[in-house]
């Protein structure tokens, strides 16, 4: 064996560089193919959209009439990217525009192409899928109950549709439902809820109330996670639901002495302040301006502020020497919308120079910028 | 004044795809920056006589232009025409709007004709 290497060492070193240069070749063509291969589908893609939106935009400008664009649509159309197209412009459309749009996307090919989307395995399917029939006039009623149960599915953007549709198109308890399904979703942002209470506004049959109340009746069942009922409380602020304020102030006053949810907490005063209900001020000194939460304190160095009332100013000073710097900086803020306060002789010799001279300089250019 | 030189400043493609579409076809002159700084850059360099300017942009805000413009004492703000387009209804937006010296503010979703019609009262001031 030995003998043998030894005799053919030199064609074994060639074969193996062969094989080796071989073998980086085939890689570097792979590699070079694939992206060819992505750069075409991308270039095709980009052309579609490019055809596409110039046919929408010469529809929805009546320059063709829906015929025509119909011809065109059932030979060469990607209806995803049509989709897409179609969203983008409906929400900076309305009137006669919107109209036509909204028609255009009613075609029997395209509905039934999103239909069978709906019937995929793949989520992000099935959310395009009902991304569709939320903007469209009429859904079967057959689809309902199917689409009811996808509000309960662990993908945040499927919810999150499917929800929207039965606020166009379910009874009124279905919307109830599909609500309490998708705040379930730890996934789902605030902009996201704020949407949904903005649709189920929109198209509740108490015009003034049903957004509010439906979710002061979610909160009072207390089935949430803490974040997401602070995040429900934010949404009744968010919306200016002005009608749920003495139901917040009562959560307020149930909070417990200790143990409370600091994100509730600080929701709650955050909204309660917005609201204007002053009665929150006096639990405000007594406890929360103590709290062991840098962020509740934070929160009452702001309210106190908002609300400027005389006896605040000692709580205030108070929050001004705090451990945490935000409290700081608000209590300082907040000091300063008091005129007879001036603010440089509150220093006192254990605070550093240098950041109580920043502090101050923020504050200013803060009033500057009408912040 | 029939036909002039408008720049729309707009991230979203479509409905800038859109409004220069229509003013095209009415003849006018058109040009299209995708985000604040190219915004900024080709109002400097187009020159035009009206800018539709959208409020929120990526790079800088359409607030931050005006301010920019406002500030720049090689540049005759005062020379050009704007039109504010933003999702916000805000009363605080609007004035700011105004106060930098925006000549009209169209909330989105707007309808095209309406907006077509303030556009030509805009230039014919």
């Amino acid at each position: 064996m030995i003998d043998y290497l030894n005799t053919h060492a030199e064609q074994i070193v060639l074969i193996v560089v062969i094989f080796l240069a071989l073998f980086s070749l085939l890689v570097f063509v792979g590699a070079i193919g694939s992206r060819w291969l992505l750069n075409r589908s991308e270039k095709r893609k980009a052309r579609i959209r490019s055809d596409l939106s110039n046919l929408v935009i010469q529809y929805i400008s009546n320059d063709i009439s829906f015929e025509e664009i119909k011809s065109e649509l059932t030979t060469k159309t990607d209806y995803a990217i049509l989709l897409q197209i179609s969203n983008e412009l409906d929400r900076s459309l309305e009137g006669e525009e919107a109209e036509r749009l909204k028609r255009l996307m009613n075609l029997q090919p395209i509905r039934s192409y999103f239909e069978d989307r709906f019937e995929s395995n793949n989520p992000l399917e099935r959310a395009k899928a009902c991304l569709y029939f939320s903007k469209k006039t009429n859904v079967k009623q057959t689809l309902i109950p199917a689409i009811v149960k996808q509000t309960s599915e662990e993908h945040p953007m499927l919810a999150y549709a499917a929800c929207m549709v039965i606020l166009n198109h379910g009874s009124e308890e279905q919307k109830k439902l599909a609500i309490e399904n998708l705040l379930q979703n730890d996934g789902l942002s605030n902009q996201a809820l704020n949407d949904i209470f903005a649709e189920f506004q929109a198209n509740s049959a108490h015009e003034d109330t049903g957004g509010a109340g439906l979710l002061m009746e979610l909160i009072e069942k207390g089935k949430f996670t803490d974040h997401r009922t602070a995040l429900m409380i934010r949404t009744l602020g968010e919306l200016g639901y002005f009608q749920s304020a003495d139901f917040l102030l009562e959560k307020f006053f149930e909070l417990p002495k200790t143990g409370y949810d600091p994100e509730i907490t600080t929701a709650l005063i955050d909204i309660l302040v917005k609201f204007g209900m002053a009665e929150i001020i006096d639990r405000l000194h007594k406890q929360f301006v103590q709290s062991k939460h840098s962020e509740v304190r934070e929160a009452v160095a702001k309210a106190l502020g908002i609300f400027c009332k005389e006896e605040s100013i000692p709580f205030l000073k108070w929050l001004l020497v705090d451990q945490d710097f935000y409290v700081r900086f608000h209590a300082a803020t907040s000091l300063s919308n008091y005129p007879e306060i001036d603010l440089r002789k509150l220093k006192t010799p254990d605070m550093d120079d240098k950041e109580y001279s920043e502090l101050l300089g923020e504050i200013e250019a803060g009033k500057e910028g009408g912040y | 004044m029939n036909q002039a030189r408008i720049l729309v400043v707009e991230d979203e493609e479509m409905t800038a795809r859109l409004i220069l579409y229509r003013l095209k076809s009415l003849g006018h002159e058109t040009r299209h920056a995708k985000d604040g700084v190219e915004g900024l850059k080709m109002i400097k360099e187009f020159n035009p006589d009206l800018v539709v300017l959208d409020v929120m942009l990526p790079g800088k805000s359409g607030f931050e232009i005006l301010q920019e413009l406002h500030d720049d004492p090689g540049f005759e703000s005062g020379n050009i025409r704007v039109i504010m387009l933003s999702n916000k209804k805000s009363v605080e937006d609007v004035s700011r709007g105004f106060n930098l010296g925006a000549m009209e503010y169209v909330p989105k979703p707007f309808k095209m004709d309406e907006f077509l019609l303030r556009l030509k009262r805009v230039l014919n001031q």
